[in-house]
């Protein structure tokens, strides 16, 4: 019981109920909805919950980056162009070497996109690190640098290219499971052993809290700092990787556009403060589930294109009251005065709340 | 003070070298037709031409302005002054060239406004030195008295194309989707109008519903495979108000086990190159082209402006439709496609 209302505590578990409600009102409208079944032409195995976490697949790498960056109290605006640079780098080397079957020439493709996003990732936690620019002005800039660079690897057109194992990638399945959602999953797990199984999360989060005090306690932030931009910017090009290779076509002006928000909503909505000092990689992946499933929703409902952000914006703000400690506390003094006389711990942790 | 100042010419000078670089890298394949027009010129002068463009923006205003460069450069009595804009929304620089053209008084202004509003100034110095202004794509909110004419390709003609022929494929009516742009641009609106103008009277024709892909390929997948599955892949035809959306319907047609062309048809707008591919794969059926070559236009308006003779005050770009894979190979065996 008290594991359970733990449960009930954490951030995430918002996340979770709201993708529940969701998909229930999904089913309401089609009872069919959650029915997952073989498609009899393609043989591979279809549904809609499939499709969903084939779609967060990005949505999930972009966020896991971010959670890492807005733990140290800084942000990254530059993720969504980063997208666009892997979708790029990755799209020309396949249109150049064009071997639609070749192995090597989805590991080239690949490894080039994260070298480069690697090496602006860099860039951006330098100037924060060790200029002292700003994070949100830095990570500006490099978001319209990076899109003027991948406009500039695609000549500004729209570029294609053709190669299975690549195209495998994002529409494949493993054991009936989308390949780009196993692989997500499969990089969250890795990192998050990296994060909680060394002090490396925990410097992060030090970091976050008070810079100087972790620098007077023999933390030395600025490698932390490099690194952190660094895995944002070569996480957020796997989640470029993972939308291009859907439909293998790179639109370096669309490509990741606007995708940064998308991010920073999944990592608010799973419990990351903004002020940093904490960080829930689980509850950043719920976040983008959310923000996925949110997306499919929409669809499926036939809201009209332009209701469309508001009903979105509805569902996260309503998420987010939810979250909070004074509506929370509001909330319960309701539901709880009437049939039972608050004892005075409560009362005293409402006022507390509401203080 | 000065070090100030200093740091700000240092970073307006890395600016400018950034841009240039931008500029050089985009528009590498142009050949440098705009300055070397007088080289050929036989007798009678020469008429010089100011083209404030708006520069590297995308496929269709990169095509749009080669075209137009190429079809000047082509004429031996015309030579063409092109002045992109610093950025594609920066219309200042835009203003500044403008105003340099007046006073290099050059015969003609050709002008494509970053944006609709702001220009009634210039125009009017125009007309005071009396240089005839032709607007090519793009319109200005301006009096209509300022300009000799607007020849542009016109979105609700380029839509009803699409309606007309969705007509004569299904004459009984369909079951049919539309994928839109972003939602709240004229474009989206026009697109809408010019096909549901087309389509309305007749019977049968079922709107499922519409949904806003961003313009994007990837969004355009996923919706589409949403609303397949929302109706039991009970759609017969999808009206994608681009080419990227189309190719990304295609996609998530050809996964849901149907077959684009013959289980689910659809119709683009714009007349890209990859348009042009899958429309000769057989991924699309119809492809139905924003113009973006009218040099021969606009060269026929700015003669017969300078000769004085009446110009109609708006001229629509006629545009080709793509009906069939052959028809889609040869548009693209004919450079088309951009």
């Amino acid at each position: 019981m008290n594991r359970f209302k733990a449960a009930l505590r954490t951030p995430w578990f918002g996340a979770l109920l709201a993708i529940v409600v969701l998909l229930a009102v999904n089913t309401i409208k089609d009872p069919g909805y959650l029915a997952i079944g073989t498609n009899q032409t393609t043989g591979m195995m279809s549904g809609n919950l499939l499709d969903i976490l084939r779609i967060s697949a990005p949505i999930i790498m972009i966020s896991l980056g971010m959670t890492f960056v807005i733990a140290t109290e800084g942000i990254d605006l530059s993720v969504g162009s980063m997208m666009a640079i892997g979708g790029a780098v990755a799209m020309q080397t396949l249109s150049s070497i064009n071997q639609p079957s070749s192995v090597t020439a989805m590991l080239t493709a690949i490894g080039l996109a994260l070298l480069l996003a690697f090496v602006l990732g860099t860039v951006n936690g330098i100037l924060v690190a060790v200029v002292g620019l700003q994070p949100f002005i830095t990570t500006l800039v490099m978001m319209m640098a990076a899109r003027g660079i991948a406009r500039v690897i695609t000549g500004g057109q729209n570029t294609n290219a053709r190669n299975g194992p690549f195209n495998q990638l994002a529409t494949g399945q493993i054991l009936g499971i989308p390949t780009g959602f196993v692989l997500a999953i499969g990089i969250v797990v890795l990192v998050a052993l990296l994060m909680r199984r060394t002090a490396l999360g925990l410097m992060i989060e030090s970091i976050g809290i008070n810079p100087h005090a972790s620098r007077l306690a023999g933390i030395r932030p600025r490698p932390i700092l490099i690194a952190v931009y660094a895995l944002a910017a070569v996480l957020a090009a796997i989640g470029g990787l993972f939308t291009v290779a859907e439909v293998m076509t790179v639109n370096p002006s669309s490509t990741g556009n606007l995708m940064e928000l998308d991010a920073i909503l999944a990592v608010v909505i799973g419990g990351t403060s903004l002020a940093g000092g904490k960080f829930s990689i689980l509850g950043s992946t719920a976040g983008a589930l959310l923000i996925a499933t949110l997306n499919k929703t929409v669809v499926f409902l036939g809201v009209p294109s332009a209701a469309t952000p508001a009903f979105k914006g509805v569902v996260i703000i309503i998420l987010v009251l939810l979250q909070s400690d004074r509506v929370r506390s509001l909330l319960k003094r309701r539901t709880k005065s009437p049939t039972t006389p608050s004892t005075p711990t409560a009362e005293l942790e409402s006022q507390e709340a509401l203080a | 003070m000065s070090h100030l100042k200093r740091a700000r010419s240092l970073v307006g000078g890395i600016a400018a070298g950034v841009l240039a670089l931008g500029l050089a890298a985009c528009g590498g394949g142009d050949s440098d037709t705009a300055d070397n027009g007088t080289d050929g010129a036989t007798g009678g002068e020469t008429i010089t031409v100011g083209y404030v463009a708006v520069g590297p923006e995308g496929g269709w205003r990169d095509a749009h302005e080669k075209a137009i460069r190429d079809a000047f450069g082509a004429e031996s009595d015309l030579e063409l002054k092109y002045a992109p804009a610093s950025s594609p929304t920066d219309q200042r620089s835009q203003l500044d060239a403008f105003a340099q053209f007046v006073n290099d008084e050059v015969d003609v202004i050709l002008l494509t406004a970053t944006e609709a509003s702001g220009w009634d100034a210039s125009l009017e110095l125009a007309k005071e030195a009396e240089i005839p202004v032709i607007l090519l794509d793009r319109g200005v909110d301006s009096s209509p008295d300022l300009y000799v004419t607007r020849i542009a390709p016109d979105n609700v003609n380029v839509a009803a194309q699409v309606g007309e022929w969705a007509l004569s494929v299904f004459p009984d009516g369909a079951d049919y989707y539309v994928l839109e742009g972003v939602p709240g641009l004229s474009v989206v609106n026009e697109r809408n109008e010019g096909f549901e103008e087309a389509i309305s009277g007749a019977s049968g024709w079922n709107k499922v519903g519409a949904q806003t892909a961003n313009w994007s390929a990837e969004e355009g997948k996923s919706v589409t495979e949403t609303v397949l599955r929302a109706n039991n892949n009970a759609i017969d035809f999808i009206f994608a108000q681009n080419d990227e959306m189309g190719i990304g319907a295609a996609l998530a047609v050809r996964e849901a086990g149907l077959t684009p062309g013959e289980d689910v048809k659809i119709a683009t707008i714009d007349g890209t190159t990859g348009a042009l591919e899958a429309l000769a794969a057989g991924d699309l059926s119809f492809v139905a082209q924003y113009n973006p070559f009218f040099g021969d236009l606009a060269i026929d308006a700015v003669r017969k402006a300078l000769a004085g003779e009446s110009v109609d005050p708006v001229i629509i770009v006629p545009g080709d439709a793509f009906d069939s894979p052959e028809a889609g190979q040869a548009a693209l065996d004919n450079g088309l496609g951009f």
